[in-house]
Protein backbone atom coordinates (compact mmCIF):
# COMPACT_ATOMS: atom_id res chain seq x y z
CA UNK A 1 0.00 0.00 0.00
CA UNK A 2 2.63 2.27 0.80
CA UNK A 3 4.65 1.58 -2.25
CA UNK A 4 5.54 4.08 -5.08
CA UNK A 5 2.73 3.87 -7.60
CA UNK A 6 3.96 5.43 -11.26
CA UNK A 7 1.34 7.14 -13.16
CA UNK A 8 1.70 9.04 -16.36
CA UNK A 9 -0.30 12.00 -17.39
CA UNK A 10 -0.30 14.25 -20.55
CA UNK A 11 -0.57 17.49 -17.83
CA UNK A 12 0.16 17.42 -14.43
CA UNK A 13 -1.44 21.07 -12.97
CA UNK A 14 0.09 21.65 -9.07
CA UNK A 15 -2.41 23.96 -7.07
CA UNK A 16 -6.41 23.13 -7.22
CA UNK A 17 -6.81 26.83 -7.31
CA UNK A 18 -9.23 29.02 -9.89
CA UNK A 19 -5.59 28.89 -11.99
CA UNK A 20 -5.41 25.11 -11.60
CA UNK A 21 -8.45 24.00 -11.61
CA UNK A 22 -9.28 26.00 -14.56
CA UNK A 23 -5.93 24.40 -16.56
CA UNK A 24 -7.15 21.14 -15.47
CA UNK A 25 -10.57 21.40 -16.65
CA UNK A 26 -9.40 22.87 -19.90
CA UNK A 27 -6.72 20.28 -20.18
CA UNK A 28 -9.53 17.16 -19.69
CA UNK A 29 -11.64 19.53 -22.60
CA UNK A 30 -8.57 18.96 -25.05
CA UNK A 31 -9.05 15.22 -24.31
CA UNK A 32 -5.52 15.15 -22.30
CA UNK A 33 -4.85 12.89 -19.31
CA UNK A 34 -4.72 15.32 -16.63
CA UNK A 35 -3.69 15.17 -12.61
CA UNK A 36 -4.62 17.71 -10.46
CA UNK A 37 -2.46 18.53 -6.99
CA UNK A 38 -3.73 20.12 -4.15
CA UNK A 39 -2.20 20.25 -0.84
CA UNK A 40 -5.29 21.20 0.90
CA UNK A 41 -8.73 21.87 -0.77
CA UNK A 42 -9.85 22.63 -3.93
CA UNK A 43 -10.66 26.03 -4.85
CA UNK A 44 -7.79 27.64 -3.44
CA UNK A 45 -7.57 31.01 -1.90
CA UNK A 46 -10.66 32.08 -3.70
CA UNK A 47 -13.09 29.80 -2.37
CA UNK A 48 -11.88 28.63 0.98
CA UNK A 49 -9.24 31.55 2.65
CA UNK A 50 -9.80 35.21 0.35
CA UNK A 51 -12.65 36.09 -1.62
CA UNK A 52 -15.49 33.95 -1.37
CA UNK A 53 -15.40 34.39 2.80
CA UNK A 54 -14.40 37.72 2.57
CA UNK A 55 -17.44 38.50 0.63
CA UNK A 56 -19.74 36.54 3.01
CA UNK A 57 -18.63 38.97 5.88
CA UNK A 58 -18.84 42.32 3.37
CA UNK A 59 -22.64 40.68 3.13
CA UNK A 60 -22.83 40.72 6.91
CA UNK A 61 -21.81 44.11 6.60
CA UNK A 62 -24.02 45.27 4.40
CA UNK A 63 -27.17 43.66 6.35
CA UNK A 64 -25.94 45.60 9.14
CA UNK A 65 -25.49 48.71 6.74
CA UNK A 66 -29.01 48.39 5.08
CA UNK A 67 -30.80 48.00 8.66
CA UNK A 68 -30.01 51.51 9.48
CA UNK A 69 -32.42 52.52 6.89
CA UNK A 70 -35.52 50.00 7.37
CA UNK A 71 -36.88 53.00 8.98
CA UNK A 72 -37.24 55.07 5.82
CA UNK A 73 -39.07 52.66 4.30
CA UNK A 74 -41.52 52.34 7.04
CA UNK A 75 -40.03 49.63 8.55
CA UNK A 76 -39.87 49.06 12.22
CA UNK A 77 -37.29 46.27 13.75
CA UNK A 78 -34.87 46.19 16.55
CA UNK A 79 -30.96 47.23 15.81
CA UNK A 80 -29.15 43.79 14.52
CA UNK A 81 -26.33 42.14 16.12
CA UNK A 82 -23.65 40.33 14.66
CA UNK A 83 -22.36 36.51 15.81
CA UNK A 84 -18.94 36.77 14.19
CA UNK A 85 -18.75 33.05 14.69
CA UNK A 86 -21.67 32.84 12.24
CA UNK A 87 -20.75 34.28 9.04
CA UNK A 88 -17.94 33.27 6.92
CA UNK A 89 -17.65 29.91 8.02
CA UNK A 90 -18.68 27.27 5.84
CA UNK A 91 -20.09 29.80 3.51
CA UNK A 92 -18.20 28.91 0.82
CA UNK A 93 -19.00 25.08 0.84
CA UNK A 94 -21.55 25.38 -1.69
CA UNK A 95 -19.07 27.10 -4.71
CA UNK A 96 -18.37 24.49 -7.08
CA UNK A 97 -14.65 23.20 -6.68
CA UNK A 98 -15.63 22.81 -3.05
CA UNK A 99 -19.10 21.02 -4.02
CA UNK A 100 -17.26 18.53 -6.05
CA UNK A 101 -14.75 17.54 -3.95
CA UNK A 102 -17.38 17.20 -1.20
CA UNK A 103 -18.81 15.15 -3.62
CA UNK A 104 -16.05 13.09 -4.44
CA UNK A 105 -16.10 14.12 -7.96
CA UNK A 106 -12.77 15.81 -8.32
CA UNK A 107 -10.13 13.09 -9.91
CA UNK A 108 -7.07 14.64 -8.19
CA UNK A 109 -4.02 13.60 -6.22
CA UNK A 110 -3.44 15.25 -2.73
CA UNK A 111 -0.31 16.31 -1.48
CA UNK A 112 2.22 18.64 -1.13
CA UNK A 113 4.12 19.01 -4.19
CA UNK A 114 7.99 19.41 -4.82
CA UNK A 115 9.05 19.23 -7.83
CA UNK A 116 12.09 17.18 -9.53
CA UNK A 117 14.32 17.77 -12.40
CA UNK A 118 13.88 15.99 -15.52
CA UNK A 119 9.83 14.73 -15.91
CA UNK A 120 9.00 13.06 -12.53
CA UNK A 121 7.50 14.53 -9.97
CA UNK A 122 7.68 12.65 -6.57
CA UNK A 123 4.77 13.70 -4.16
CA UNK A 124 4.42 13.13 -0.58
CA UNK A 125 1.03 13.39 0.92
CA UNK A 126 -1.76 12.02 3.18
CA UNK A 127 -4.84 10.72 1.83
CA UNK A 128 -7.62 10.65 3.62
CA UNK A 129 -6.28 10.41 7.23
CA UNK A 130 -4.72 6.78 6.11
CA UNK A 131 -1.03 6.21 6.08
CA UNK A 132 1.25 8.61 4.61
CA UNK A 133 2.22 7.17 0.86
CA UNK A 134 4.68 8.42 -1.70
CA UNK A 135 2.87 9.12 -5.05
CA UNK A 136 5.24 9.39 -8.88
CA UNK A 137 3.24 11.14 -11.25
CA UNK A 138 5.46 11.30 -14.69
CA UNK A 139 4.12 13.82 -17.35
CA UNK A 140 5.11 15.64 -20.22
CA UNK A 141 4.05 19.54 -19.58
CA UNK A 142 3.29 20.38 -15.95
CA UNK A 143 1.35 24.31 -14.83
CA UNK A 144 2.20 25.35 -11.67
CA UNK A 145 -0.87 27.18 -9.96
CA UNK A 146 0.23 27.35 -6.65
CA UNK A 147 -0.94 31.06 -5.80
CA UNK A 148 0.63 33.09 -3.46
CA UNK A 149 0.62 33.60 0.51
CA UNK A 150 -0.01 36.91 2.77
CA UNK A 151 3.19 38.88 3.13
CA UNK A 152 4.77 39.64 6.74
CA UNK A 153 6.80 42.64 7.09
CA UNK A 154 10.01 42.31 8.99
CA UNK A 155 9.61 44.55 12.59
CA UNK A 156 9.76 43.68 15.80
CA UNK A 157 7.28 41.48 17.18
CA UNK A 158 5.51 41.45 14.06
CA UNK A 159 4.07 37.94 15.11
CA UNK A 160 1.71 40.03 17.38
CA UNK A 161 -0.20 41.12 13.74
CA UNK A 162 -3.01 39.13 11.60
CA UNK A 163 -2.99 38.37 8.54
CA UNK A 164 -6.51 38.01 6.43
CA UNK A 165 -6.50 34.52 7.46
CA UNK A 166 -6.20 34.77 10.93
CA UNK A 167 -9.40 36.57 10.79
CA UNK A 168 -11.85 33.68 10.23
CA UNK A 169 -10.44 32.69 13.77
CA UNK A 170 -11.90 35.60 15.65
CA UNK A 171 -15.20 35.12 17.56
CA UNK A 172 -15.56 38.58 18.84
CA UNK A 173 -14.85 41.88 16.58
CA UNK A 174 -11.95 43.43 18.01
CA UNK A 175 -13.38 47.24 19.74
CA UNK A 176 -10.01 48.97 17.65
CA UNK A 177 -7.61 47.31 14.92
CA UNK A 178 -5.14 48.88 12.48
CA UNK A 179 -4.89 47.57 9.31
CA UNK A 180 -1.02 48.13 7.40
CA UNK A 181 -2.43 48.79 3.91
CA UNK A 182 -4.84 49.98 2.13
CA UNK A 183 -4.68 48.26 -1.18
CA UNK A 184 -7.65 46.12 -2.51
CA UNK A 185 -7.72 43.50 0.65
CA UNK A 186 -6.71 46.28 3.27
CA UNK A 187 -9.40 48.61 2.47
CA UNK A 188 -12.24 45.72 2.31
CA UNK A 189 -11.14 44.37 5.70
CA UNK A 190 -11.17 47.65 7.21
CA UNK A 191 -14.69 48.79 5.44
CA UNK A 192 -16.33 45.54 7.01
CA UNK A 193 -14.53 45.92 10.62
CA UNK A 194 -16.19 49.08 10.67
CA UNK A 195 -19.53 48.27 9.76
CA UNK A 196 -19.06 45.83 12.51
CA UNK A 197 -18.47 48.46 15.13
CA UNK A 198 -14.57 48.29 15.24
CA UNK A 199 -12.58 51.66 15.15
CA UNK A 200 -10.41 51.08 12.55
CA UNK A 201 -7.54 53.43 11.89
CA UNK A 202 -6.01 52.43 7.96
CA UNK A 203 -2.18 52.83 7.35
CA UNK A 204 -0.73 53.41 3.86
CA UNK A 205 2.66 53.87 2.46
CA UNK A 206 1.39 55.06 -0.74
CA UNK A 207 0.52 58.89 -0.73
CA UNK A 208 -3.56 57.60 -0.98
CA UNK A 209 -5.54 54.15 -0.21
CA UNK A 210 -6.42 52.30 -3.61
CA UNK A 211 -3.11 53.52 -5.23
CA UNK A 212 -3.84 51.70 -8.45
CA UNK A 213 -7.58 53.44 -8.81
CA UNK A 214 -7.77 56.44 -10.53
CA UNK A 215 -7.67 59.48 -7.92
CA UNK A 216 -10.87 60.41 -8.15
CA UNK A 217 -12.09 56.74 -6.82
CA UNK A 218 -9.58 56.79 -3.87
CA UNK A 219 -10.93 60.45 -2.31
CA UNK A 220 -14.20 59.28 -2.85
CA UNK A 221 -13.74 56.35 -0.84
CA UNK A 222 -11.42 58.49 1.84
CA UNK A 223 -14.11 60.02 2.09
CA UNK A 224 -16.89 57.55 2.60
CA UNK A 225 -14.67 55.82 5.16
CA UNK A 226 -14.06 59.00 6.94
CA UNK A 227 -17.39 59.35 7.11
CA UNK A 228 -17.71 55.58 8.65
CA UNK A 229 -15.71 56.71 11.53
CA UNK A 230 -12.22 55.05 9.89
CA UNK A 231 -9.41 57.09 10.33
CA UNK A 232 -7.20 57.08 6.91
CA UNK A 233 -3.54 57.89 7.15
CA UNK A 234 -1.42 57.71 3.77
CA UNK A 235 1.75 58.29 3.61
CA UNK A 236 3.10 56.46 6.33
CA UNK A 237 7.21 55.75 6.41
CA UNK A 238 6.53 52.07 7.66
CA UNK A 239 5.82 50.13 10.73
CA UNK A 240 8.67 50.47 13.58
CA UNK A 241 7.12 47.55 15.53
CA UNK A 242 4.50 46.63 17.89
CA UNK A 243 4.32 45.50 21.27
CA UNK A 244 2.10 43.99 23.39
CA UNK A 245 0.43 46.45 26.53
CA UNK A 246 -1.58 45.72 29.44
CA UNK A 247 -4.16 45.73 27.22
CA UNK A 248 -4.20 44.59 24.00
CA UNK A 249 -1.35 45.97 21.48
CA UNK A 250 0.87 49.25 20.68
CA UNK A 251 1.59 50.37 17.01
CA UNK A 252 4.53 52.62 16.32
CA UNK A 253 4.57 53.91 13.10
CA UNK A 254 6.59 56.53 11.18
CA UNK A 255 5.49 59.59 10.19
CA UNK A 256 7.14 62.13 7.86
CA UNK A 257 7.74 64.36 11.21
CA UNK A 258 8.20 61.28 13.35
CA UNK A 259 6.73 58.58 15.30
CA UNK A 260 3.19 57.99 16.06
CA UNK A 261 1.35 55.04 18.18
CA UNK A 262 -1.60 53.45 18.01
CA UNK A 263 -3.09 51.36 21.26
CA UNK A 264 -5.33 48.82 19.08
CA UNK A 265 -6.83 45.47 19.97
CA UNK A 266 -5.17 43.58 16.83
CA UNK A 267 -3.44 44.81 14.10
CA UNK A 268 -4.17 42.74 10.52
CA UNK A 269 -1.05 43.36 7.73
CA UNK A 270 -2.83 43.56 4.35
CA UNK A 271 0.76 44.18 2.44
CA UNK A 272 1.04 42.19 -0.76
CA UNK A 273 1.04 38.64 -1.97
CA UNK A 274 3.70 36.46 -2.85
CA UNK A 275 3.86 33.66 -4.79
CA UNK A 276 3.87 30.13 -2.66
CA UNK A 277 7.42 29.20 -3.97
CA UNK A 278 9.24 27.58 -1.10
CA UNK A 279 8.12 24.45 -0.64
CA UNK A 280 8.24 23.96 -4.53
CA UNK A 281 11.87 23.32 -5.58
CA UNK A 282 11.89 25.39 -8.68
CA UNK A 283 15.67 25.96 -9.26
CA UNK A 284 16.04 22.36 -9.33
CA UNK A 285 13.13 22.14 -12.07
CA UNK A 286 15.14 25.10 -14.19
CA UNK A 287 11.87 27.48 -13.12
CA UNK A 288 13.24 30.74 -12.27
CA UNK A 289 11.60 33.33 -10.04
CA UNK A 290 11.65 37.16 -9.94
CA UNK A 291 10.66 39.53 -7.47
CA UNK A 292 8.97 36.24 -5.37
CA UNK A 293 7.11 35.44 -8.33
CA UNK A 294 7.75 32.74 -11.04
CA UNK A 295 8.67 34.06 -14.07
CA UNK A 296 6.69 33.55 -17.24
CA UNK A 297 6.76 34.96 -20.93
CA UNK A 298 3.57 36.35 -22.60
CA UNK A 299 2.27 32.96 -22.98
CA UNK A 300 3.03 31.89 -19.40
CA UNK A 301 5.38 29.81 -20.46
CA UNK A 302 8.46 29.55 -17.63
CA UNK A 303 12.00 29.41 -18.07
CA UNK A 304 11.69 25.17 -18.38
CA UNK A 305 10.92 24.24 -21.58
CA UNK A 306 7.86 21.91 -20.23
CA UNK A 307 6.81 23.88 -17.39
CA UNK A 308 4.25 27.04 -17.53
CA UNK A 309 2.56 28.40 -14.91
CA UNK A 310 -0.67 30.69 -14.20
CA UNK A 311 -2.09 32.90 -11.52
CA UNK A 312 -1.20 34.55 -8.22
CA UNK A 313 2.09 32.55 -8.46
CA UNK A 314 3.08 34.40 -12.18
CA UNK A 315 2.35 38.22 -10.11
CA UNK A 316 0.67 39.11 -12.47
CA UNK A 317 -3.02 40.09 -11.61
CA UNK A 318 -3.80 38.41 -8.37
CA UNK A 319 -7.22 38.43 -9.42
CA UNK A 320 -9.68 35.25 -10.00
CA UNK A 321 -10.49 36.35 -13.47
CA UNK A 322 -7.28 36.91 -14.47
CA UNK A 323 -5.97 33.38 -12.75
CA UNK A 324 -8.71 31.40 -14.53
CA UNK A 325 -7.77 33.09 -17.84
CA UNK A 326 -4.30 32.35 -17.18
CA UNK A 327 -4.81 28.79 -16.70
CA UNK A 328 -6.96 28.58 -19.72
CA UNK A 329 -3.96 29.86 -21.72
CA UNK A 330 -1.12 28.11 -19.78
CA UNK A 331 -3.52 24.56 -20.57
CA UNK A 332 -3.98 25.76 -24.06
CA UNK A 333 -0.46 26.54 -24.63
CA UNK A 334 1.17 23.67 -23.11
CA UNK A 335 -1.06 20.48 -25.02
CA UNK A 336 -1.33 22.78 -27.92
CA UNK A 337 1.98 24.56 -28.31
CA UNK A 338 -0.39 27.61 -29.78
CA UNK A 339 1.61 30.13 -28.18
CA UNK A 340 -1.35 32.35 -27.16
CA UNK A 341 -0.91 35.21 -25.80
CA UNK A 342 -1.94 35.68 -21.83
CA UNK A 343 -1.74 39.37 -21.80
CA UNK A 344 -4.55 40.63 -19.27
CA UNK A 345 -6.76 43.27 -22.25
CA UNK A 346 -9.64 43.85 -20.33
CA UNK A 347 -9.65 43.19 -16.85
CA UNK A 348 -12.92 44.53 -14.61
CA UNK A 349 -12.48 44.65 -11.05
CA UNK A 350 -13.14 46.04 -8.04
CA UNK A 351 -13.79 45.84 -4.01
CA UNK A 352 -16.82 45.34 -2.12
CA UNK A 353 -16.62 48.04 0.62
CA UNK A 354 -18.84 50.57 1.85
CA UNK A 355 -19.11 52.77 -0.92
CA UNK A 356 -18.08 49.92 -3.77
CA UNK A 357 -15.45 50.66 -6.08
CA UNK A 358 -14.56 49.33 -9.28
CA UNK A 359 -13.05 50.27 -12.61
CA UNK A 360 -11.91 48.54 -16.21
CA UNK A 361 -8.93 50.09 -18.42
CA UNK A 362 -7.21 53.17 -18.10
CA UNK A 363 -7.73 55.80 -15.25
CA UNK A 364 -7.67 59.32 -16.16
CA UNK A 365 -4.50 59.97 -15.60
CA UNK A 366 -2.89 56.46 -17.53
CA UNK A 367 -5.05 57.34 -20.62
CA UNK A 368 -3.62 61.09 -20.60
CA UNK A 369 -0.18 60.22 -20.68
CA UNK A 370 -1.35 58.18 -23.38
CA UNK A 371 -1.27 61.30 -25.54
CA UNK A 372 -4.65 60.64 -27.25
CA UNK A 373 -6.93 63.12 -26.77
CA UNK A 374 -9.43 61.97 -24.33
CA UNK A 375 -12.90 63.03 -23.31
CA UNK A 376 -14.61 62.67 -20.20
CA UNK A 377 -17.83 61.96 -18.31
CA UNK A 378 -18.47 62.06 -14.39
CA UNK A 379 -21.85 61.53 -13.46
CA UNK A 380 -23.03 61.91 -9.83
CA UNK A 381 -24.76 58.86 -8.43
CA UNK A 382 -27.50 61.38 -7.31
CA UNK A 383 -28.12 61.85 -10.73
CA UNK A 384 -29.55 58.45 -11.19
CA UNK A 385 -33.22 58.18 -10.01
CA UNK A 386 -32.64 53.91 -8.52
CA UNK A 387 -29.96 55.71 -6.48
CA UNK A 388 -32.41 58.15 -4.76
CA UNK A 389 -34.95 55.29 -4.84
CA UNK A 390 -32.58 53.15 -2.58
CA UNK A 391 -31.36 55.90 -0.93
CA UNK A 392 -27.52 55.28 -1.97
CA UNK A 393 -27.08 58.72 -3.44
CA UNK A 394 -23.14 58.58 -2.92
CA UNK A 395 -20.42 57.89 -5.76
CA UNK A 396 -20.07 58.97 -9.50
CA UNK A 397 -19.07 56.87 -12.62
CA UNK A 398 -16.56 58.43 -14.93
CA UNK A 399 -16.09 57.52 -18.53
CA UNK A 400 -12.98 58.12 -20.30
CA UNK A 401 -12.74 57.27 -23.94
CA UNK A 402 -10.41 58.63 -26.53
CA UNK A 403 -12.04 61.57 -28.64
CA UNK A 404 -12.61 59.73 -31.46
CA UNK A 405 -15.41 57.44 -28.97
CA UNK A 406 -12.72 55.07 -28.85
CA UNK A 407 -13.27 53.03 -25.79
CA UNK A 408 -10.37 52.27 -25.18
CA UNK A 409 -7.46 55.45 -25.50
CA UNK A 410 -4.67 52.40 -25.79
CA UNK A 411 -6.40 50.79 -29.02
CA UNK A 412 -7.80 53.91 -30.40
CA UNK A 413 -8.57 54.37 -33.95
CA UNK A 414 -5.39 56.08 -36.11
CA UNK A 415 -2.73 55.03 -33.37
CA UNK B 1 -16.34 54.29 -10.33
CA UNK B 2 -17.43 54.44 -6.73
CA UNK B 3 -20.97 53.60 -5.62
CA UNK B 4 -23.59 51.23 -4.89
CA UNK B 5 -23.14 47.87 -6.89
CA UNK B 6 -20.05 49.46 -8.82
CA UNK B 7 -18.49 45.96 -9.04
CA UNK B 8 -21.93 44.75 -10.68
CA UNK B 9 -22.50 47.87 -13.30
CA UNK B 10 -18.44 48.02 -14.09
CA UNK B 11 -19.10 44.44 -16.65
CA UNK B 12 -21.00 46.99 -18.49
CA UNK B 13 -18.27 49.26 -19.29
CA UNK B 14 -15.93 45.90 -19.78
CA UNK B 15 -18.62 44.39 -22.50
CA UNK B 16 -18.52 47.64 -24.18
CA UNK B 17 -14.77 48.00 -24.23
CA UNK B 18 -14.57 44.28 -25.44
CA UNK B 19 -16.64 45.11 -28.32
CA UNK B 20 -15.06 48.43 -29.32
CA UNK B 21 -18.33 49.83 -28.36
CA UNK B 22 -18.01 53.73 -29.54
CA UNK B 23 -19.38 56.37 -26.85
CA UNK B 24 -22.05 57.65 -28.96
CA UNK B 25 -23.35 54.19 -29.90
CA UNK B 26 -23.09 53.03 -25.93
CA UNK B 27 -25.01 56.71 -25.39
CA UNK B 28 -28.15 55.59 -27.75
CA UNK B 29 -28.78 51.86 -25.48
CA UNK B 30 -32.02 52.42 -23.64
CA UNK B 31 -31.30 50.66 -20.58
CA UNK B 32 -34.21 49.69 -18.09
CA UNK B 33 -35.46 52.38 -15.80
CA UNK B 34 -34.29 52.56 -12.74
CA UNK B 35 -31.20 50.58 -12.53
CA UNK B 36 -27.61 51.50 -11.53
CA UNK B 37 -26.35 50.20 -14.57
CA UNK B 38 -28.02 52.81 -16.68
CA UNK B 39 -25.44 55.53 -15.25
CA UNK B 40 -22.77 53.74 -17.97
CA UNK B 41 -25.18 55.13 -20.19
CA UNK B 42 -25.60 58.59 -18.86
CA UNK B 43 -21.67 58.73 -18.27
CA UNK B 44 -21.36 58.11 -22.45
CA UNK B 45 -23.97 60.83 -22.79
CA UNK B 46 -22.11 63.26 -20.94
CA UNK B 47 -18.79 62.40 -23.07
CA UNK B 48 -21.16 62.27 -26.20
CA UNK B 49 -21.34 66.26 -25.05
CA UNK B 50 -18.23 66.96 -24.75
CA UNK B 51 -16.74 64.95 -27.73
CA UNK B 52 -19.28 67.43 -29.90
CA UNK B 53 -17.27 70.39 -28.64
CA UNK B 54 -14.14 71.34 -29.79
CA UNK B 55 -11.38 70.37 -28.03
CA UNK B 56 -10.64 73.77 -26.43
CA UNK B 57 -14.17 74.34 -25.18
CA UNK B 58 -14.47 71.19 -23.86
CA UNK B 59 -11.40 71.88 -21.88
CA UNK B 60 -13.09 74.97 -20.77
CA UNK B 61 -15.89 73.31 -19.59
CA UNK B 62 -13.87 70.50 -17.83
CA UNK B 63 -12.47 73.67 -15.96
CA UNK B 64 -15.91 74.64 -15.16
CA UNK B 65 -17.76 71.63 -14.43
CA UNK B 66 -18.56 69.07 -16.83
CA UNK B 67 -21.85 69.05 -18.75
CA UNK B 68 -24.68 67.40 -17.01
CA UNK B 69 -27.10 64.84 -18.04
CA UNK B 70 -30.34 64.01 -16.85
CA UNK B 71 -32.38 60.59 -17.35
CA UNK B 72 -35.21 62.36 -18.13
CA UNK B 73 -33.92 64.59 -20.43
CA UNK B 74 -35.23 65.01 -24.43
CA UNK B 75 -32.62 62.81 -26.41
CA UNK B 76 -30.52 65.05 -29.16
CA UNK B 77 -31.45 64.10 -32.40
C1 LIG C 1 -8.84 38.35 1.41
C2 LIG C 1 -8.80 38.20 -0.08
C3 LIG C 1 -9.86 38.64 -0.84
C4 LIG C 1 -9.83 38.51 -2.22
N1 LIG C 1 -10.90 38.97 -2.94
C5 LIG C 1 -10.89 38.86 -4.28
C6 LIG C 1 -12.01 39.29 -5.04
O1 LIG C 1 -13.01 39.79 -4.51
N2 LIG C 1 -11.96 39.14 -6.39
C7 LIG C 1 -10.87 38.59 -7.01
O2 LIG C 1 -10.87 38.49 -8.23
N3 LIG C 1 -9.80 38.17 -6.32
C8 LIG C 1 -9.79 38.28 -4.97
N4 LIG C 1 -8.70 37.82 -4.26
C9 LIG C 1 -7.56 37.23 -4.99
C10 LIG C 1 -7.85 35.79 -5.39
O3 LIG C 1 -8.16 35.02 -4.25
C11 LIG C 1 -6.65 35.20 -6.11
O4 LIG C 1 -6.25 36.06 -7.16
C12 LIG C 1 -6.96 33.83 -6.72
O5 LIG C 1 -7.41 32.94 -5.74
C13 LIG C 1 -5.72 33.28 -7.43
O6 LIG C 1 -5.95 31.98 -7.88
P1 LIG C 1 -4.75 30.92 -8.01
O7 LIG C 1 -5.37 29.68 -8.54
O8 LIG C 1 -3.64 31.53 -8.74
O9 LIG C 1 -4.22 30.72 -6.53
P2 LIG C 1 -4.95 30.19 -5.21
O10 LIG C 1 -6.40 30.47 -5.23
O11 LIG C 1 -4.16 30.73 -4.07
O12 LIG C 1 -4.78 28.61 -5.28
C14 LIG C 1 -3.51 28.00 -5.17
C15 LIG C 1 -3.70 26.60 -4.64
O13 LIG C 1 -2.46 25.91 -4.71
C16 LIG C 1 -2.32 25.11 -3.54
N5 LIG C 1 -0.90 24.88 -3.33
C17 LIG C 1 0.04 25.77 -2.93
N6 LIG C 1 1.24 25.19 -2.87
C18 LIG C 1 1.08 23.90 -3.23
C19 LIG C 1 1.95 22.79 -3.36
N7 LIG C 1 3.26 22.91 -3.10
N8 LIG C 1 1.43 21.61 -3.75
C20 LIG C 1 0.10 21.48 -4.01
N9 LIG C 1 -0.77 22.50 -3.91
C21 LIG C 1 -0.30 23.70 -3.53
C22 LIG C 1 -2.97 25.94 -2.45
O14 LIG C 1 -3.37 25.11 -1.37
C23 LIG C 1 -4.16 26.54 -3.19
O15 LIG C 1 -5.30 25.74 -3.08
C24 LIG C 1 -8.72 37.93 -2.86
C25 LIG C 1 -7.66 37.46 -2.09
C26 LIG C 1 -7.68 37.59 -0.72
C27 LIG C 1 -6.54 37.08 0.07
Amino acid sequence: MNAPRNDRFDLVVLGGGPAGVTAALRGAELGATVALVEQHRLGGTCTNDGCAPTRVLARAARFLRDATQLPAYGISAPPPTLDLRAPGGDAADGLPPAREEADGGTPGARGRRRPRPRRHRDIPGRERGRARRRRLLEADRFVIACGGHARRLDFPRQELAMTYSDIWQLERTPRSVAIVGAAATGAQLGSIFAAFGSHVTLLEVAPRILAGEDADVSAALAGAFTGHGIEVVAGIGGIRAIEQARRGLRLTYRLADGERELAVDAVVLAVGWPGNLEPLDLPAAGVATERGYVRVDETLRTSAPNIWAAGDITGRMMLVQSATFEGRVAAENALRGDGHSARHAIVAHGGFTDLEYASVGLTETQAAATGEPIAVGVVPYADLDRAVIDGRTEGFCKLVVARDGHPDPRRARGR
Amino acid sequence: MVGEQAVEVIQIAAAAMAGEVPAERLAEVEFAYPTFTAIVGLAARQVVHALRMPLDEARAWGALGRPRVAEWERREA
